[in-house]
């Protein structure tokens, strides 16, 4: 279980991390979803005790991270956004290094590495050096580096980051294998594909700050079965928005020269009425694109931009 | 403890996976080994000192005494020149010559005898290499002489015994004498230090070889390099992101530090004594002290490699690490006295050298392989050693907690 109250961190001026609270419990994939320089990097590494929250309170399975930080961390397993692994050294021995420093002797450790190994599909190449893998493979091995204690809590920040597909769909099997099995999951992404298709519960973040949270069917009743209409062309912003709003149940999220974002129900039987309104106000509409109801969506709608501007 | 031990162990095989790095960091210290080898095993650059030599003997045989110098490799050294003692003695303190050599009256006498003979030798203190060679080469001589002697006596007594001898008992001389001498030549000629250890003599001592001069400087040169390699691998693992996984995980970062401390230890440990095993074995470094200068050197390359690896969390960026350490690595290691030993260094450069970090660990570690120190003194030492090391460490370990680690 990973408790998270009110943390901040600050970089001088900028607020990294701006008050986020929430609690991932055991047995379930809690996801952080948000664009880059959200602050989930940031979030973890409060948690995982690298950096010293500048306030607010953090615990582990009920360890406090900032004055109990060895007892935190033992239960932890963390699986970094970079590759954290020492290439000159074959797989078998990153796995023999990393459960060593969480504490782990042999035989048991030799036992999980080859465990692990069988898991991720690297054991036929347990005995090369990693500098020879590709990088799915070191995404993999990157991952078992992380399990291979079996911690209560596991932590993964962006696992899939330039994954070829097929080690992507293993790698969030493997994900789900944890959670059932009983660990805590945090998982961040920015790719709401990924979060939809894996987590129970997650939160929207931006700008250090979390905008929503909940399950996906909580998210999803939020944007109440709105589509969400992205017109382009060029436009009077005041004019549209002017002649928009005589029609019942559209919500403008952004307006500019050159682009509309509409969210409204049945979006595509109003097509029409919402053209010949635009067009009495002096708009030109050149594309548009409907999209159904989705984290983008929530995210568009919550912030005004797309996930991955 | 075991974390200490699982990250040395880890640091140890990511390096033997990279050899490269490591006879990189070996090779310009082998270079000048072998370099300095070749300039005064063959002296095609050496320095050229001249030798006074004062014949109160005038015996056929303090005759020649001198002119083995002018035979072989010494012929290119050092110039040899009569002259009378009183004048040679003013020479010498004027500071004209490397060295003044007094045949004493009776020498030739006692050496055919085989009685002990002395020769005095009054060198030049100004001069700090050169009336070394000349020394050197004296006490060779002096060994190789009293070869001759065991092996010629019996002729040579002959050809310059009492009355003229026969033509045919020069000729046998000759030829036997010929052929002793090609055979002690063999030993003489050029490697003369192989001679070095074996022999009795009442001559002046400290009969220093070439090479052992040399020696304890190159090493440390390589101690140098290695503790800068070394230390850039933080930056590696600062890069990749193994440091931060490491403080991930319940294994304090004092305990990685320490492991990378006690794999440097290692490494450095392990090229003392191979350094030590081709010192002794190829330039007649004296190894009756070895035991505590190998574990001086190795503590040695652990301190280094902290203030290094200090320098290198100072920096802020890979590149700015990189560069601290390309700018304080060769100039330390110049005026510590590893290309130069500090004894041919200009006074006052050897002065600064010797209160650089790696200067003043060398100057304890000549110390100490030379027998100039008493074992209270070495445990002394061993104690500041340890207790810098300790410093540093801290030091080392403040800065990964802080800012260095993200
Ligand atoms: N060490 C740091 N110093 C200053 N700013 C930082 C530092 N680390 C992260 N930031 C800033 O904090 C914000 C959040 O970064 P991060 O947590 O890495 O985001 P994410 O992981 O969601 O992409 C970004 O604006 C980033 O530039
Ligand atoms: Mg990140």
């Amino acid at each position: 279980m990973i408790e998270v109250a009110e943390l901040r961190k600050s970089y001088g001026d900028l607020a990294a991390v701006d008050g986020v609270s929430f609690t991932a419990r055991t047995g379930e994939i809690f996801g952080l979803l948000g664009p880059n320089g959200a602050g989930k990097t940031t979030t973890i590494g409060c948690i995982s005790g690298l950096l010293t929250p500048t306030s607010g309170h953090l615990r582990v399975m009920g360890h406090d991270v900032v004055r109990d930080g060895t007892a935190a961390r033992r239960t932890l397993g963390v699986v970094p956004q970079e590759i954290a692994l020492y290439d000159e050294l074959s797989a078998e021995e990153n796995l023999g290094y990393w459960g060593g420093v969480q504490g782990m002797r042999d035989p048991v450790l030799g036992r999980r590495i080859q465990a692990v190994l069988e898991l991720t599909g690297l054991l036929d190449r347990a005995r090369e050096p990693v500098k020879r893998f590709s990088g799915g493979m070191k995404r993999r091995l990157n991952f078992a580096c992380g399990i291979v204690h079996q911690p209560k809590v596991l932590m993964l920040d962006e696992p899939t980051v330039g994954v070829d597909p097929q080690s992507r769909v293993r790698l969030l099997e493997l994900v789900r294998e944890q959670a059932k099995s009983g660990a805590c999951v945090l998982y961040t992404t920015h790719y709401m594909e990924e979060a939809e298709a894996l987590c129970d519960r997650l939160a929207v973040v931006d700008h250090g700050k979390i905008i929503a949270q909940g399950t996906l069917a909580e998210l999803r009743a939020m944007l109440a079965e709105h589509d969400l209409l992205r017109l382009q062309g060029s436009f009077r912003p005041e004019a549209a928005r002017e002649a928009l709003r005589r029609i019942d149940g559209i919500e403008v999220l952004q307006a500019d020269e050159s682009q509309l974002r509409l969210s409204l129900a049945a979006a595509s039987r109003r097509l029409p009425q919402i053209f010949s309104a635009l067009a009495e106000a002096g708009a030109e509409v050149r594309g548009t694109t409907l999209t159904q109801p989705s984290l983008e969506s929530l995210f568009i709608k919550l912030t005004g931009k797309e996930l991955r501007e | 403890m075991r974390f200490v031990w699982i990250s040395a162990l880890k640091d140890l095989r990511r390096l033997r996976r990279d050899p490269m790095a490591l006879a990189m960091w070996l090779a310009l210290p082998v270079f000048v080994a072998v370099t300095m080898n070749f300039v005064f095993g063959r002296q095609a650059a050496a320095p050229q000192g001249r030798l006074l030599v004062a014949d109160r003997d005038g015996s056929f045989l303090s005759g020649a005494l001198p002119g083995m110098f002018n035979q072989g490799p010494l012929s290119r050294m050092v110039l040899v020149e009569k002259v009378n003692e009183d004048s040679g003695r003013l020479r010498l303190e004027k500071g004209d010559a490397s060295a003044l050599l007094i045949i004493p009256k009776g020498f030739g006498d006692a050496f055919l005898n085989n009685r002990p003979a002395r020769l005095e030798l009054i060198t030049n203190r100004s001069q700090r290499i050169l009336p070394g060679i000349i020394e050197e080469a004296l006490s060779v001589l002096v060994e190789g002489s009293f070869y001759v002697q065991r092996l010629i006596g019996d002729q040579m007594r002959l050809v310059s015994g009492n009355g003229r001898p026969s033509e045919t008992s020069i000729v046998e001389a000759s030829v036997a004498i010929n052929r002793a001498v090609r055979s002690v030549m063999r030993y003489l000629d050029p490697p003369l230090i192989e001679l070095q250890t074996s022999v009795v003599s009442d001559e002046p001592k400290q009969k220093k070889s070439f090479g052992a001069l040399f020696f304890p400087g190159v090493l440390f040169m390589a101690l140098m390099f290695i503790a800068a390699g070394l230390a850039g691998d933080a930056w590696k693992e600062r890069t990749r992101g193994t440091l931060r996984r490491v403080a991930c995980t319940p294994s304090p970062i004092a305990a990685w530090t320490a492991g990378k401390a006690l794999a440097a230890f290692t490494l450095v440990l392990a090229v003392a004594v191979l350094g030590m095993a081709a010192g002794g074995w190829l330039l007649g470094v004296s190894l009756s002290h070895a035991l505590p200068a190998v574990l001086w050197a190795g503590g040695s390359g652990a301190l280094l490699y902290l203030l290094m690896l200090f320098l290198a969390t100072c920096a802020s960026t890979e590149r700015m690490a990189t560069f601290l350490a390309n700018l304080v690595l060769l100039p330390l290691t110049m005026i510590g006295g590893s290309f130069f030993p500090s004894e041919i260094m200009p006074s006052s450069f050897a002065a600064i050298g010797q209160w650089t970090p790696n200067g003043f660990l060398l100057g304890r570690f000549k110390a100490i392989l030379d027998g100039g120190m008493t074992a209270g003194a070495i445990a002394a030492a061993f104690a500041g050693l340890a207790l810098a090391a300790a410093v540093s460490f801290w030091l080392v370990v403040r800065r990964l907690r802080g800012t260095f680690l993200v």
